[in-house]
């Protein structure tokens, strides 16, 4: 991971966030965590304070952008009242958290994707939590 | 140029320094040779930007100066201008890069510095040497054959010595370059390795005693690359692999036995490769390698990936690009169909020399797939496996054989020997086919999109570091990091050291490849005083079991070491105890004799 590359992956996933909403980033290269605070979800989702905000984390391992990150998201959070498949509580994931289903994608590719490209695919899933493939409609 | 010099002839020797050594990849000396050596006879001037790290200075930029930027271009002269010197010099020296200065001297074929040079290169060292007192000053001047260089280790001095050169990928070269290389020390026993000198020539053989080769991996097929490649006489290894040896390894691994089931496997096949080669010594990291010391693989001179795991092949690509050193990857496949019949059975063998052949990312070697496998837990792949993302037999192991391992392990070696004597050059890429008997070499080249070695890659960086330009974009983000602790971090795992000292000498071992040994089961090997000696416990014993997670090897290796001398201290009484066990029989038939005789005189 060439973290110079990351944190300008960072400042551009920061400024394309900013286009629509405010939230607070937080980033721990050694751990290879990017989180995303108070992210304003769609209509329909929830979280247990009634309210549509939810943090957002990114787990980038040592190969990234080889393999795409890994997305959780807060534990709390329901879409119109249900889990939808897209929450993964079977899995593995940081207290808090939950893994958000984003299997692999076969069409990624380091010189193509980003931060960005993931965001934008998470946006486009939590608006339909029923997508096949988040990343051609990304 | 016939300028006479005033410096005093003691302080510029020929002695090559072994504090530094320039590192160039061939790709860079053809772009230096263009832009330094035409046709119309006149010198030219250009800076190449070196990383420090740990006295290698890996060129990591050309930088051509043009004529006009030049207070002198002639037949017998180029300097460029001083605003150019103060612009180039000072960023570069900003940066933390190291500047070695290169001018041409296109009338010689092996060139040497001349007396006017020899003055330039005095005035630098009284300008920059005040202010960059920690920061060696390089020159070099290129000829068409040859390379001559010199550095003021301490420019505070005047005392200057000649820089050692590597190139990468040297055989790529239209003509070979002819400059001063690093000294060596390693003597070489003619009579041992007679017949690898008859073929490889004395001062290959040397060459190969000379060198470190890194393994990572030592199963199946790394064992046999490690055994072939001390048999051949290389002397120094480094070794790295967090796995203890299973029974179903037995088939594959070179060295090992019952009696090591359990224990890891670097030092299975450590102990394994010193008694093949005792002049061998190996520093055994019993850890990915992605936890072994960045500067313990940097002083590989060729690094040697025989693992399964991506992860780890592509940390070896990357960090034979960042520190310009060799990579050769290796690594088998059998496919079969349900009743299995092996349908195919394949070799990959890949170089990677940076900046002249492609790299793993260069042929898109990478798998996200895969990779995503790796980092899952066991708890993931099970989800996964419920939701039917992954088949069940993700977690089946791949099938495996010792004759394909050995193929492949014979390609690997063969590619290495020509690499580091030079007989001929080696391939970029072989694959074999097992079923088919077939075995294609192609060549490769690096991309410039390429995002490893690619113009935007991280070609001769050197370890990642977190410099001021990045710490201020952090700031300025305005984010929560500890960029700090990022720079700070690095692998910790220490080594086992392991040579010949460090072996009792043992009986034939079972499995060893010298030829048939009798089969020794495991439980009378502590007793029989076989690999460890009765003083040593067995090592299949140890507590850390087969968990690859466990705690390093610094402790088993000092533990071998204490045995040693624990051997070395017995006591007078012990060693009594000891002589009577060992000679319990003998013994007792004299005192049976003795008791005979005595009762005969009694009569």
């Amino acid at each position: 991971m060439n973290v110079a590359d990351v944190i300008v992956e960072i400042e551009e996933l920061k400024a394309e966030i900013g286009k629509r909403q405010s939230a607070r980033m937080n980033y721990d290269l050694t751990e290879g965590v990017v989180t995303i605070e108070q992210l304003t979800l769609p209509e329909g989702w929830e979280n247990k304070h009634g309210t549509r905000h939810a943090d957002m984390r990114f787990d980038l391992d040592e190969t990234y952008p080889r393999s795409q990150p890994t997305v959780y998201i807060s534990s709390d959070i329901r879409y119109e009242g249900t889990s939808p498949h897209v929450l993964y509580a079977r899995s593995s994931a940081p207290p808090g958290f939950v893994k958000y289903c984003i299997h692999t994608l076969s069409d990624w590719d380091p010189q193509e994707h980003d931060l960005v490209t993931m965001f934008r695919i998470l946006e486009v899933s939590l608006e339909n939590p029923h997508s096949d493939n988040p990343l051609v409609e990304a | 140029m016939t300028a006479t010099s005033d410096i005093a002839s003691e302080t510029v020797s020929d002695t090559v320094t072994d504090e530094y050594e320039l590192v160039l990849t061939a790709t860079q000396v053809r772009r230096l040779r263009e832009w330094l050596l035409r046709d119309d006879g006149i010198e030219r001037f250009a800076y190449v930007y070196c990383t420090p790290e740990d006295g290698r200075l890996f060129a990591r930029e050309i930088d051509p100066v043009p004529g006009e930027d030049c207070e002198v271009q002639e037949e017998a002269a180029v300097r460029p201008a001083l605003s150019v010197e103060r612009e180039r010099l000072g960023s570069a020296l900003e940066d933390g890069l190291v500047p070695v200065m290169l001018h041409s001297h296109p009338f010689s074929d092996y060139p040497s510095f001349s007396g006017l040079d020899d003055d330039i290169m005095e005035s630098y060292r009284e300008w920059l040497g005040g202010l960059y007192p920690d920061t060696p000053l390089c020159f070099g001047v290129l000829g068409h054959r040859g390379m001559d260089t010199a550095v003021y280790i301490d420019p505070q001095r005047e005392t200057r010595r000649r820089l050692p050169v590597e190139v990468v990928g040297d055989w790529a070269l239209e003509g070979p370059l002819d400059a001063p290389t690093a000294p060596t020390t390693a003597t070489v026993d003619e009579d041992r390795y007679d017949r690898s000198i008859r073929a490889l020539t004395e001062r290959g053989q040397q060459r190969l005693a000379d060198r470190t080769i890194g393994i990572v991996g030592l199963g199946g097929l790394g064992s046999i690359v490690a055994t072939q490649l001390a048999r051949l006489g290389v002397r120094r290894f480094v070794f790295s692999d967090p796995d203890h040896v299973e029974r179903s390894n037995l088939p594959r691994i070179y060295g090992a036995t019952e009696a090591d089931v359990g224990r890891p496997k670097v030092e299975v096949v450590s102990e394994h490769v010193v008694r093949a080669n005792p002049e061998a010594s190996v520093d055994a990291y019993e850890a990915r390698v992605q936890d072994v010391p960045k500067d313990a693989l940097a002083a590989c001179d060729v690094l040697i990936g025989a693992v399964d795991r991506l992860t780890a092949r592509l940390y070896c690509n990357e960090f034979a690009i960042r520190h310009l050193r060799h990579y050769v990857d290796a690594g088998v496949s059998i496919e079969t169909t349900d009743d299995g019949h092996i349908t195919e059975e394949r070799g990959l063998v890949q170089l990677v020399a940076p900046g002249v052949t492609g790299c793993l990312d260069c042929l898109g070697r990478n798998d996200p797939e895969r990779l995503r496998l790796e980092s899952m837990d066991e708890a993931e792949i099970e989800a996964d496996i419920e939701r039917g993302y992954l088949d069940e037999d993700v977690r089946s192991p791949e099938p495996a054989i010792t004759p394909l391992n050995a193929l492949a392990a014979n390609t690997t070696v063969r590619m290495v020997t020509k690499l580091v004597t030079g007989y001929e050059a080696p391939a970029d890429y072989v694959r074999l086919d097992g079923t088919t008997n077939e075995m294609v070499s192609v060549g490769t080249h690096p991309s410039r999109e390429c995002l490893t070695c690619g113009t935007d890659g991280c070609l001769g960086e050197g370890t990642q570091r977190i410099d001021e330009d990045t710490l201020a974009e952090a700031e300025s983000l305005d984010l929560d990091v500890d960029l700090e602790e990022l720079a700070e971090q690095d692998a910790t795992a220490t080594p086992t050291e392991i040579t010949a000292d460090s072996l009792r000498p043992a009986a034939p071992r079972p499995g060893d490849d010298a030829g048939p040994a009798p089969e020794i089961d495991s439980q009378s090997q502590s007793v029989a005083g076989g690999w460890y000696g009765t003083e040593s416990p067995p090592a299949a014993e140890d507590p850390s079991g087969d968990d690859a997670e466990a705690p390093l090897a610094s402790a088993s290796g000092d533990t071998m070491r204490d045995d040693d001398r624990s051997r070395s201290d017995l006591s007078g009484s012990a060693q009594l105890l000891a002589v009577l066990r060992t000679n319990a029989c003998p013994i007792a038939i004299g005192c049976l004799g003795v008791l005979a005789l005595w009762r005969y005189l009694r009569r």
